[in-house]
């Protein structure tokens, strides 16, 4: 049965990733040009990459249906359905994101077509997240899958801003207004950690309190992935500390070299992401007979 | 019109699983594949030990959540209550499965789509009985309006084993096995 989720744990975090940079590089965006950047070279190369990978999430999320060729009826139904309305956001940002693109290469400014493209992506979100809200699998029938997802949104956005802003600009990247910017950034990506903490403890708690199928999720969570839970926030919180800490330390070295623990220090935030979203799906048992 | 439900007398049946086999039959479902499946619980202890066995499939419920969540609208509620499915439209993204705390809907693997009890439309419209209601030998289950088997059987306020029946409003009537 699990093996089947593999192409939604692909598609929720690279849609995550997608729409968390986007609104993130927007907002860099806005703080440079009040100080008087506006010379961005990062931003199209950017926005390119972003539309990539929007459409491989897309790509991904078909590997889970049975029928692709009915693949248009899918949103027959969005007056109802959350997958519906998810599949026509996730359809709407990406479309979006080209038109963005595609504005980023004229004279005129983007600033309305992102704000749009930044409401699209977080609605894409949001869909994501009622889809399994709306089921009848305990695990996923708690606020805490919104702060789950609008969290790893939040932090991927963070790092994956950083990684665009090293990989198409690097010269610029450790200039004082980036490192500036990428400190508070880093700051609201560990608010969005600290947040999911507080509201673990409360969804645990109410697993422990609730059906059959949400104790069975918990024991399944304590018994056979306790220390897969562990590692899931040592991995995230490890390595966004250690990216906060190097922007206040090396920030004036980084220019010339990049360390290679930057890069260990990402992936482990990439990993522990991934590893929570794994405990996510793996944890869903659905109600039942019994 | 009206709103089509089971009704199962727990305290009857004996857990032979005729209804579940006639229903994969009629059905020419693969192994591991089950519309109507019977659930069998053991506990207790001397001199008190008891069996129960419960036999569930679709419920065509009121608020049908696989009807609400299906992104392709192939689930739906006929005028008759019964929750029918659109083979040609399911996508087989399993979004009913999800929101089906009975394991109404089941994936068939070979066709990549989900399929599901259609109370046997075919038969009722032939005036034959579902071929889970024709297998019982204990006659154990019983089918109609639900407003009529609720008239003739009572109404149930929670099931042993089942889930919150709020959750989706279930048209069945249930007999429970006293203890």
């Amino acid at each position: 049965m699990f093996s089947q989720e593999w192409p939604l744990i692909f598609f929720t975090l690279f849609g995550q990733l997608a729409v968390g940079t986007f609104i993130v590089l927007m907002a860099a965006r806005f703080v440079l040009k009040r100080k008087g950047i506006t010379d961005l070279r990062w931003l199209k190369p950017s926005l390119l990459a972003l539309t990539v990978l929007m459409a491989m999430a897309i790509v991904m999320s078909m590997f889970h249906l049975g029928s692709i060729s009915n693949a248009f009826y899918a949103l027959s139904n969005a007056g109802s359905s959350w997958l519906a309305r998810e599949i026509l956001l996730a359809g709407v940002f990406l479309a979006l994101l080209v038109a963005t693109y595609a504005v980023s290469h004229t004279q005129k400014s983007i600033d309305v077509i992102s704000w749009i493209t930044a409401v699209a992506g977080i609605g894409t979100v949001y869909a994501m997240a009622s889809v399994y809200v709306t089921t009848i699998i305990p695990a996923w029938m708690h606020v805490n899958t919104y702060v789950a997802y609008f969290g790893t949104t939040v932090i991927y956005g963070v790092v994956g801003a950083g990684l665009c802003f090293m990989v198409f600009d690097r010269k610029e990247f450790f200039t004082s207004p980036y490192v500036s910017f990428m400190k508070k950034a880093g700051f609201v990506a560990a608010g969005a950690i600290i947040v999911q903490l507080i509201v673990l403890p409360v969804y645990l708690t109410s697993l422990a309190g609730g059906a059959p199928a949400a104790q069975m999720s918990l024991n399944l969570l304590f018994e056979n992935h306790a220390w897969t839970m562990l590692l899931r926030w040592l991995l995230t919180i490890a390595g966004g500390g250690l990216l906060i800490y190097s922007f206040y330390r090396y920030a004036d070295r980084l220019t010339k070299h990049i360390p290679a623990f930057i890069y260990v220090a990402v992936a482990l935030v990439l990993i522990g992401e991934f590893t929570g979203r794994y405990l996510f799906y793996i944890s869903g048992i659905p109600m039942n007979i019994g | 019109m009206g709103q089509m439900g089971f009704y199962y007398d727990l305290e009857t049946c004996i857990g032979c699983k005729g209804c579940q086999i006639a229903c994969k039959d009629k059905n020419d479902l693969k192994t591991g594949e089950l519309f109507r499946e019977v659930h069998d619980f053991e506990g207790g202890s001397f001199p008190s030990p008891y069996v129960d066995h419960v036999t569930i499939s679709c419920n065509h419920c009121d608020k049908p959540k696989c009807v609400e969540n299906c992104p392709t609208g192939a689930m739906h509620k006929r005028e008759d209550g019964i929750v029918d499915f659109d083979h040609s439209k399911c996508v087989g993204c399993k979004m009913c499965m999800w929101s089906c705390p009975y394991d109404g809907p089941v994936y068939l693997k070979e066709e990549g789509k989900v399929a599901k009890c259609d109370f046997c439309k075919d038969l009722l419209e032939n005036n034959e009985d579902p071929a889970c209601v024709s297998a019982c030998t204990m006659r154990a289950i019983d089918y109609g309006d639900i407003e009529e088997l609720k008239e003739k059987y009572g109404t149930n306020q929670s099931i042993r084993y089942f889930p919150d029946l709020d959750i989706t409003k279930p048209n069945i009537v249930v007999k429970q096995k006293s203890r």
